[in-house]
């Protein structure tokens, strides 16, 4: 059952200028996320997916639209909500190590030393990455560092968490056990998680609603609801007569979308 | 130790036969012993220098002078470094300038700086603390702007205002390259505090070296440059340690990747 609304985006917009010309990398996307829910956000690629969650976090300031937090406007980035990036390696301190890359996240709150040290344990643990606190990021695999980036995410606990395709660089096999992480992660916490993917059936495994974005300047093209039973399994999920019928429609959508950029030579 | 020796027995022994050459050529008048005494002679020199205090005293102003002159230029260029690699306005203001000034070889406003400031130490200093400017300024301001800009924005994203992201984000991510300016500073603040103390100074290393061969104390000449050596080889070895203390892990990361 769908909390109440937690994040909104209304008529986000962000250009910025190519030489002469005026270029919009995302016109007028309006959303909502509800408290509790995991929305997934698929579109072509280079639609202008990271400039938008980092206008949603106000990392760059949208040139005209609102981002609402609880129904309260933001104009700075809110610490009601974080974004993981989907570079991995290149968001974690490589100076620190792996449990001081969790600690940095803590370092603002008011606890004891005791309890930060307890939070940024368990949020390594949530991840399987125990025993690995004092290494480097560098020290680790891809899949590895991305669990580290993730850990700091939620050991942050915030309301709302941001992925920007943040299994795309990890191989097939690590994604889908990330995959079932952040699944397992969301339900545990009660997190509220927009994931921004390029890939189709991991937005339809992951999410409760899945928003499929138009080409430059994307628009949120359509709004599927996904009716799959959770907990979700990556044999089964894939193999159920829905979840193929989901992807059929949102690849035809997305090449639709694709083939529109193409013409307009962009 | 095993290690070190095999490492480095091969250049010590080396050492040795050059120090043999020399006195077998000095000894042999290949080359006349006035100008070129053998080197027993001047390691004797050395010894008995450095036992009646002589050159430690000398050694000892002589680093504090390189020393005062490198952490002027510490004290005073990484905060303008991380200022000019952050804020156009500030680079655009300072590059001119710095861009003139760099090239100019910091013996040459010896002159100038000795007409306001006479031979004492505020000369020296100063001229010391401008020949470590440039590449400490240069190394930071290039630094602050390779820091990557998405450690920049986790940092913002997880709460961090724009004077914490200096400190806890664009410091460390640029000290291994503010660094690599301090490793290129203190052997020049050695060079140029040399150059100073024979132009115009009462005592220190340098002036020593100089004085002794006016005096036509050989020996003892080749006892200050000896000492010279030693003091760039303990500054390279303390650089070393730095290096090693302050980021480690960026020299660890380095190997670990290739």
């Amino acid at each position: 059952m769908p909390g109440p609304t937690l994040l909104r985006a209304e008529q986000l917009r962000r250009t910025y200028i190519r030489g002469e010309s005026e270029i919009a990398a995302c016109a007028n996307i309006t959303f909502s996320v509800n408290k509790g829910e995991f929305v997934c956000i698929v579109g072509p690629s280079g639609c202008g997916k990271t400039t938008m969650l980092k206008c949603m976090c106000h990392l760059l300031k949208p040139t005209a639209g609102k981002v609402f937090v609880n129904e309260k406007e933001i104009d700075r980035p809110p610490k009601e909500m974080i974004l993981i990036f989907q570079d991995y390696s290149r968001s974690l301190f490589p100076w620190r190590t792996v449990l001081k890359n969790v600690l940095f996240v803590l370092e603002k709150k008011r606890l004891s030393r005791k309890e930060r040290l307890d939070i940024a344990r368990s949020a390594l643990s949530a991840v399987y990455l125990s025993g690995f606190e004092n290494h480097y990021p560098w020290e680790l695999s891809g899949g590895m560092q991305q669990r580290v980036a993730i850990a700091r995410g939620i050991a942050f606990n915030p309301d709302i968490l941001l992925m920007d395709e943040p299994f795309a660089s990890v191989d097939a096999q690590t994604r889908s056990d990330l995959e079932d992480a952040i699944l397992e992660i969301w339900s545990k916490f009660s997190q509220t998680i927009l994931l921004v993917t390029h890939d189709i059936e991991e937005a339809i495994y992951l999410a409760d609603r899945v928003l499929v974005l138009s080409g430059r300047p994307s628009e949120i093209r359509e709004e599927i609801q996904i009716d799959l039973e959770r907990p979700r399994n990556q044999l089964t999920t894939k193999e159920d007569k829905r979840f193929i019928e989901y992807r059929h429609h949102i690849y035809t959508l997305i090449r639709e979308e694709g083939q529109k950029c193409e013409i307009a030579g962009i | 130790m095993k290690e070190f020796l095999s490492t480095k027995a091969k250049g010590i022994c080396f050492l040795l036969f050059l120090a043999f050459l020399w006195e077998i050529v000095s000894r042999n008048k290949l080359i006349s012993p006035l100008y070129f005494p053998p080197i027993s002679k001047d390691l004797v020199a050395f010894y008995q220098l450095m036992l009646d205090g002589t050159l430690p005293l000398e050694v000892i102003r002589s680093l504090g002078r390189i020393f005062g002159g490198f952490f002027l230029a510490v004290v005073v260029m990484i905060p303008l470094g991380i200022l000019m690699g952050l804020f156009k306005p500030i680079y655009n203001l300072f590059e001119p300038l710095t861009e003139l000034l760099r090239p100019l070889p910091p013996p040459a406003i010896i002159p100038v700086v000795m007409l306001f400031l006479g031979i004492g130490e505020a000369m020296k200093i100063l001229v010391i603390a401008f020949a470590c400017s440039f590449p400490i300024l240069i190394n930071t301001m290039d630094g602050v702007r390779s820091v990557e800009p998405t450690l920049v924005d986790t940092a913002k994203t997880f709460g961090r205002n724009r004077y914490e992201v200096i400190l806890q984000v664009i410091l460390p991510a640029s000290l291994h390259q503010i660094f690599t300016g301090w490793r290129v500073a203190l052997p020049i603040a050695l060079i140029v505090d040399i150059i100073a103390e024979m132009v115009g100074a009462l005592n220190g290393i340098g002036r020593f070296i100089l004085l002794m061969q006016r005096r036509f104390d050989i020996p003892e000449m080749y006892a200050g440059i000896f000492l010279v050596a030693i003091v760039g080889y303990a500054l390279n070895a303390l650089l070393r340690y730095l290096n090693r203390t302050l980021i480690g892990w960026h020299k660890a990361k380095f190997e670990a990747v290739i």
